[in-house]
């Protein structure tokens, strides 16, 4: 039997990466075993869970314009110094 | 093959919330959310990482993968529910399981040469003294993580999740005794659910 299980640290870590079904099948099988004892990581996927859903209906807003031309200025500076 | 699910009340997925209804074949895919990953179950000697409310026995189709401490399908029915693990049962588990964590820090209590604390521990006879002597006691130092895992076991054995007092008590035994000990541990408490749920030791 192997004996590793997953500390709430291990599991902030995870996270992300669990909602988006990027872990590896054995790794699912750690997180999972966590959730089911531990409330607090519970509610911290809960919660996580529940912005990514309330940020996905946000339409994106662009950039203020002064900001935007100051980043091209920067890009096209960089990228004449990388030439 | 039989493996065992459980589930919470009404028998819904505890990750997925899907509902199952006993008896009827489900297929991953069909369903409307099973699971990510496929359907999942476990084997009697992982029952303990997976307590919910309700434990049911389930027709796993082959083939079935091992993954970790879980058995995976594409199909599966559920067969009959499993009566004797209910909120009595899963009481006296969580409560067995404190008791243990107890034990543990009463020894190291000992080790610290704390015997009167030691000798007061054990004497605690439900989880809520267990909590109250543990704020009372003047604890050494070697002795202080031993402590606060019994206490913790004993908050969980009061509030739940019952899984979370099997967790604290295995790791109570790894910070006794490393992960042998913690093993040893889970097996006791899969010998507990064998014996009071008197389930047969391989029904998968």
């Amino acid at each position: 039997m192997h004996d590793h299980e997953i500390i709430c640290r291990e599991f902030v870590e995870l996270v992300t990466d669990y909602l988006e079904g990027a872990l590896a099948p054995e790794t699912v099988d750690l997180v999972e075993q966590h959730l089911v004892m531990c409330d607090w990581c519970r509610d911290y996927l809960g919660q996580l869970d529940a912005t990514v859903d309330a940020v996905r209906h946000l339409e994106p807003e662009p950039p203020p314009k002064e900001m935007l031309e100051s980043l091209l200025v920067a890009f096209r500076e960089q990228a004449w110094e990388d030439t | 093959m039989l493996a065992y699910k459980f589930l919470r009340p009404g028998a819904v997925g505890p990750f997925s919330g899907f509902v199952w209804p006993a008896g009827e074949w489900v297929t991953a895919g069909d369903a409307p959310a099973p699971c990510r990953t496929g359907i999942h179950g476990c084997r009697v000697e992982h029952l303990p990482w997976w307590l919910q409310d309700e434990l049911w026995l389930a027709e796993f189709d082959e083939p079935v993968e091992d993954v970790g401490r879980k058995l995976v399908t594409a199909r599966a029915r559920l067969v009959s529910r499993v009566d004797a693990w209910n909120a009595e049962t899963a009481r006296r588990f969580g409560e067995a399981c404190a008791r243990r964590a107890r034990d543990r820090a009463a020894l190291a209590l000992q080790r610290a040469g704390a015997d009167g604390a030691a000798a007061a521990l054990r004497a605690c006879d439900t989880p809520q003294r267990v909590r109250e002597l543990a704020r009372e006691l003047d604890v050494p130092e070697t002795a202080r993580i031993s402590v606060l895992m019994a206490s913790d076991g004993a908050r969980r054995a009061i509030t739940g999740p019952t899984a979370t007092s099997a967790y604290i008590a295995a790791h109570a035994a790894r910070h006794d005794g490393g992960p042998t000990a913690m093993g040893t541990e889970r097996r006791w408490q899969v010998d507990w659910l064998v014996g009071e749920l008197g389930l047969p030791e391989r029904a998968a």
